[in-house]
C-alpha cells in the first residue's frame, strides 16, 4: 500500500470527523485525491465504519464487560447472542474459547440477567467475565 | 425530548457513522445544526466522546497476527507494564479487568511469530504471574451497542 494512503488511513484514525482540508493538509495529498481516497477505502471495504467512542459510564452505562465463550453450538450461539441488545463487539477466537463478547450495561439487574442467562443458555458450555475500563481504544499505528 | 434522550440519540448517529454531515443529522434528528455542533463539541470536552476514530478491516492491511491476551503482573510491575502498552504500536486497545486479572490486551501484528515475539520481549520485561493468549479468527461485529438510532426512534425519543 502506498505511503500516502498509509498515512491518511492513520491521520483519519486519528480523527474521523477531520475535514477533507485538513487531511489533505496533514498528508500532503490534493482535496480531491483525499476525497477519492477515502470514498475508495470506504467502497472496498477497507474503512468499515466511522465511529465515535463513547465512554458509556458518562450517559448511564457505567458496566461494561469482557466474556470469553466455549459454545456448544457455534452458529446457534452466535444467533442468540446477536439479539442481545447489550451487545457491542463479537470476536471468534481459537484456543480455549471459541469467542470475545463485549457488553455494556445500564446497571447491576441487567448484568445480572445476562450472567444468569449464560449460566442456564443450552449453547454455553464455560464462559469467563471480566469487568474492563477503558485504557485506550483504537490507536494502533498501521504500517 | 429530555437533554438525555436527545445526547443519546445524538451520540447513535456518531456511533453509526461518525462522518455524518450535520446538515444530513439535522435533517433526520430535527436538531438545528448549530446546536448539534455545539454539543458535539460539549461531548468531546466533557470527554463523552473519547475518540472518533475509523474502524479497518486489518487482514485487507496485512495484518494477520490479531490477538487478545490477559495478563496478570506483578503489583510493582503494573504501573511500568501499562507505560508501555500504552505506548506500543501494536497495541490496538488496552483494558483494566478484574476477576485475578490485570489487563486485557488487543494486538495488532502482521503474523503470529511477531504476536510470539511480542509476548516473549514482555515476560523478558516483567514478572507476569500469568498470560492466557487468544487468537482472534474473525471479527463478527464491533462497537455496534447504540449505533441504530432507529432504536431511539422506536422508543418514541425523537420529538
Amino acid at each position: 500500500m502506498k505511503p500516502e494512503i498509509i498515512r491518511l488511513l492513520n491521520e483519519i484514525r486519528k480523527n474521523s470527523r477531520s475535514s477533507l482540508t485538513d487531511l489533505s493538509y496533514r498528508t500532503g495529498m490534493p482535496l480531491s485525491t483525499v476525497y477519492k481516497r477515502v470514498c475508495k477505502l470506504e467502497d472496498s471495504g477497507l474503512i468499515t465504519r466511522h465511529v465515535a467512542l463513547i465512554d458509556f459510564e458518562k450517559v448511564g452505562y457505567p458496566f461494561k464487560v469482557g466474556v470469553f465463550i466455549t459454545s456448544k453450538q457455534r452458529k446457534d450461539f452466535e444467533e442468540y447472542i446477536k439479539e442481545s441488545d447489550n451487545l457491542n463487539t463479537l470476536m471468534k477466537l481459537s484456543g480455549d474459547y471459541d469467542y470475545y463478547a463485549e457488553l455494556i450495561f445500564k446497571d447491576m439487574n441487567g448484568y445480572q440477567d445476562f450472567e444468569e442467562a449464560m449460566k442456564s443458555s443450552k449453547f454455553v458450555k464455560k464462559h469467563k467475565i471480566h469487568f474492563m475500563s477503558d485504557v485506550r481504544q483504537e490507536c494502533s499505528e498501521i504500517r | 425530548m429530555k437533554k438525555m434522550e436527545r445526547d443519546l440519540l445524538i451520540l447513535s448517529y456518531l456511533r453509526q457513522n461518525a462522518r455524518m454531515k450535520l446538515t444530513e443529522m439535522s435533517r433526520q434528528s430535527r436538531v438545528p445544526v448549530s446546536t448539534l455542533f455545539d454539543m458535539i463539541r460539549s461531548f468531546e470536552m466533557r470527554g463523552v466522546i473519547n475518540k472518533l476514530t475509523s474502524l479497518v478491516r486489518f487482514e485487507s492491511l496485512g495484518y494477520h497476527g490479531r490477538a487478545i491476551i490477559v495478563l496478570a503482573a506483578c503489583k510493582n510491575d503494573r504501573q511500568g507494564l501499562q507505560e508501555m502498552l500504552e505506548c506500543n504500536r501494536n497495541v490496538n486497545s488496552l483494558y483494566k479487568i478484574n476477576n485475578g486479572w490485570d489487563f486485557m490486551v488487543e494486538l495488532v501484528f502482521p503474523g503470529i511469530k511477531e504476536v510470539e515475539d511480542f509476548i516473549e520481549d514482555l515476560e523478558e520485561k516483567f514478572q507476569l504471574r500469568d498470560k492466557k493468549v487468544f487468537y482472534v479468527v474473525d471479527e463478527i461485529m464491533k462497537e455496534k451497542f447504540m449505533a441504530n438510532p432507529k432504536a431511539f426512534k422506536m422508543l418514541g425519543v425523537v420529538v
